[in-house]
């Protein structure tokens, strides 16, 4: 009898059960306020007319889902959303691995150093990353046309105001990429390796064929994470260029941000935010799916 | 008798003393701060003020007073004034960055803890407008001291109106035009003696590298544009309220502009992204900016020497309008608040609003000041004779900037 008790109670105290239950419920009503009622909320306000300044809400059916659907300014954003995040996600799989791996080579001297220091971005506020990022793309007194000679008007020429977000967020954010990477290489089979070496496969070939194959499930993690991250950036956007040059750099969430706490339409922003919603949802049960597929392959 | 009447005239006489003694108790803090001051003012006509009526009874009552960032001086000295006169209110002045201000202020204004009365910006009218209380002043007697005041009419109610009108105009760093050469003589009055002053105003290396540019739009090409079309006498809405850009007037001003880039090189589209911040820097001789910017250039760049003057017109003749122009507003009054407060705010409004001399900080404060404009034709408010009669259709939205104004 004592042994069931034990199974079904294993706070053992009174006290100790009180306090699970407090926890517990002040999560779940932490979690209630904060994510599913505003989500509730959002949900129901995209069918109205919704200005809280003003004590707005008028119901207005499927205009605002309309509404976004017809805007061509949602369909651009969309698209400068979907290149930035590809391009960002991109780099910093590709670039985090490069200096993972360096950095796991044996003959590399003060790991620690360079971890941190391509680490530290990764952990400096955005706002003022991308406020250090606006002086660096002047083009007067901007360190990155001096180092390179050259003289673009990054953030206010259309061709290179995107390019220029994505730098930056590429600069920032490789660091997280490249921490994971590092980790999971040091926790890669070394008998697969010394298996390889014993064929004859050279560095290369045991990078592509062996290292690449093996980290897959993080690879596809940083993906998933950045691209559900990228799609929700607008910092850099609101920093360095407001959307502009015009809408050139409008991003999706940039859009929603303008809509909600600019003109503060929240009824549009809502329906707005709902499609992102769905957008990710849907991308990121199909990165799951292929990870599933290979997983069972 | 003689006796019993001596009596009634003692007890008479003391009943007299206490009574005057709390007639005077009460009124005893107006007393002490009424001798120094005008019995009414008669800076205003017919909207008076008499600071002898007692606010709230006498009864000490405390307000908050909210206002954006960059003009606390003058909140600070109105409040001074006001509470020098009435020593029962006590104004708590609560000051917000601008961006957030906006904000705040309706959701504020919603509750119960709002400011009772607050400074207002005519660009947030919707956002504002239901949480204000009208007026305890007719339009009408408003009008007879006020432009533009019709326009602000709401169903026989006013909630604000202007003190004060504001512009664009051409500021000019003084050092540099010196240094060019120039004198007050060589102002320009049209855009191709500007185009001229400009290119002497434009610095380049010995590789042709634009080191100062004479005249710089960078990053405020829309300000700058809209408004300079009724220079042309084109309206930027039709007369059915549709806006209307794709004109003649407007191509030529946007030709203009480029002109000055590229064929007098006076600047470039990559010299610079902000034309106001780059004429704090140095960067730029001249730029087209707001009124407002003279208040911030003195505080961002305090060593900057600058002065401004009218926008050049086409041609020598005084053109349908400079550019567009928008009132500075009255304080609003928050409906929500305690009927005693809004009570004390409506007559802190009319106190604002007849005292003039002390008032016409304000509008040189949010437009330009005086010191900064001695050229300029269109300059402070603002009697209704001076207008033109365009302002009685309304000052929402970018309308022209009459050309009739006249200094007081």
């Amino acid at each position: 009898m004592a042994l069931i008790n034990r199974t079904r109670h294993p706070l053992r105290s009174r006290s100790e059960i009180i306090f699970r239950n407090i926890v517990i419920v002040l999560l779940i009503a932490f979690f209630v306020l904060f994510f599913v009622l505003p989500i509730i909320m959002a949900l129901i306000g995209s069918f109205y007319q919704w200005n809280p300044l003003r004590l707005q809400f008028n119901f207005l059916g499927l205009d605002n889902w309309k509404k976004v659907f017809t805007s061509k300014l949602f369909w651009s954003s969309m698209w400068h959303t979907v290149v930035f995040a590809l391009a960002a996600v991109a780099f910093r799989v590709v670039l985090g691995l490069a200096a993972a791996h360096a950095l796991y080579s044996r003959s590399i001297k003060h790991k620690s150093f360079y971890r941190t220091l391509y680490y530290l971005p990764t952990i400096t506020p955005m706002v003022a990353v991308a406020f250090v990022w606006k002086f660096i793309f002047d083009p007067q007194f901007g360190l990155l046309n001096h180092l390179l000679g050259i003289d673009i008007n990054w953030l206010f020429d259309g061709k290179y105001a995107l390019p220029a977000i994505i730098i930056l967020t590429i600069w920032k954010d490789f660091g997280f990429a490249m921490v994971i990477f590092l980790g999971s290489l040091y926790s890669l089979p070394k008998d697969c390796y010394e298996a390889a070496e014993i064929d004859g496969a050279g560095a290369w070939q045991r990078l592509v064929k062996l290292t690449i194959p093996l980290l897959r499930p993080t690879i596809l993690f940083i993906v998933i994470v950045s691209l559900i991250s990228y799609f929700q950036t607008y910092i850099p956007v609101m920093v360095l260029t407001q959307g502009g040059p015009g809408t050139q750099t409008y991003l999706v969430t940039y859009m929603i941000y303008e809509e909600a706490f600019v003109k503060y339409n929240f009824g549009y922003a809502s329906a707005l935010s709902f499609v992102v919603f769905l957008f990710i949802a849907v991308l990121t049960g199909f990165s799951f799916k292929i990870s599933g597929e290979r997983s069972l392959s | 008798m003689e006796k019993k009447l001596s009596i009634l005239f003692v007890f008479v006489l003391l009943l007299n003393l206490v009574a005057w003694n709390g007639v005077s108790g009460q009124e005893a803090p107006l007393e002490t701060t009424q001798s120094s001051t005008n019995p009414i003012s008669d800076l205003g006509n017919p909207v008076q003020y008499d600071p002898q009526k007692p606010v709230n009874d006498g009864n000490d009552i405390t307000l908050e007073f909210w206002y954006w960032t960059g003009a606390a001086n003058l909140f600070q000295s109105l409040a001074d004034q006001y509470t020098e006169i009435h020593p029962n209110v006590t104004i708590n002045l609560v000051e917000n960055p601008w961006n957030d201000y906006w904000t705040k202020l309706p959701l504020a204004l919603q509750g119960n803890d709002g400011p009772v009365i607050f400074n207002f910006h005519n660009n947030q009218h919707d956002n504002i407008i239901g949480y204000m209380a009208p007026y305890d002043i007719s339009p009408a007697d408003l009008e007879a001291d006020f432009v533009g005041v019709s326009g602000h009419v709401i169903e026989g109610n006013i909630y604000y109106t202007d003190y004060g009108l504001m512009t664009a105009t051409i500021y000019y760093n003084t050092d540099m035009w010196a240094a060019a050469g120039l004198t007050d003589a060589d102002i320009p009055t049209t855009w191709d003696e500007f185009r001229e002053v400009a290119k002497k105003l434009t610095i380049r290396d010995d590789k042709g590298k634009l080191v100062q540019a004479g005249f710089s739009f960078n990053g405020g090409i829309q300000g700058d544009v809209l408004g300079m079309n009724y220079q042309y006498g084109q309206n930027l809405f039709t007369s059915d309220n549709k806006i209307t850009l794709n004109n003649d007037a407007m191509k030529n001003v946007i030709q203009r502009l480029k002109d000055l880039y590229e064929v007098d090189g006076v600047g470039d589209y990559n010299f610079g992204n902000n034309s106001g911040d780059n004429f704090g820097q140095g960067m730029v001789a001249m730029y087209l900016g707001w009124g407002f910017m003279t208040n911030s250039l003195s505080q961002n760049f305090p060593d900057l020497q600058f002065n401004c003057f009218e926008i050049p017109a086409p041609t020598e003749a005084v053109p349908y309008a400079y550019h567009r122009y928008n009132g500075e507003s009255t304080f609003g009054i928050n409906k929500n608040a305690a009927i005693e407060q809004q009570n004390v705010a409506q007559d802190i409004v009319r106190f604002f609003l007849t005292n003039y001399k002390k008032s016409s900080a304000w509008p040189m404060q949010f437009s330009r000041q005086k010191r900064h404009c001695k050229l300029m034709r269109i300059s402070l408010p603002y009697r209704v004779s001076l207008f033109s009669p365009i302002i009685s259709t309304g000052i929402f939205g970018p309308v022209p900037c009459p050309v009739q104004l006249k200094p007081m």
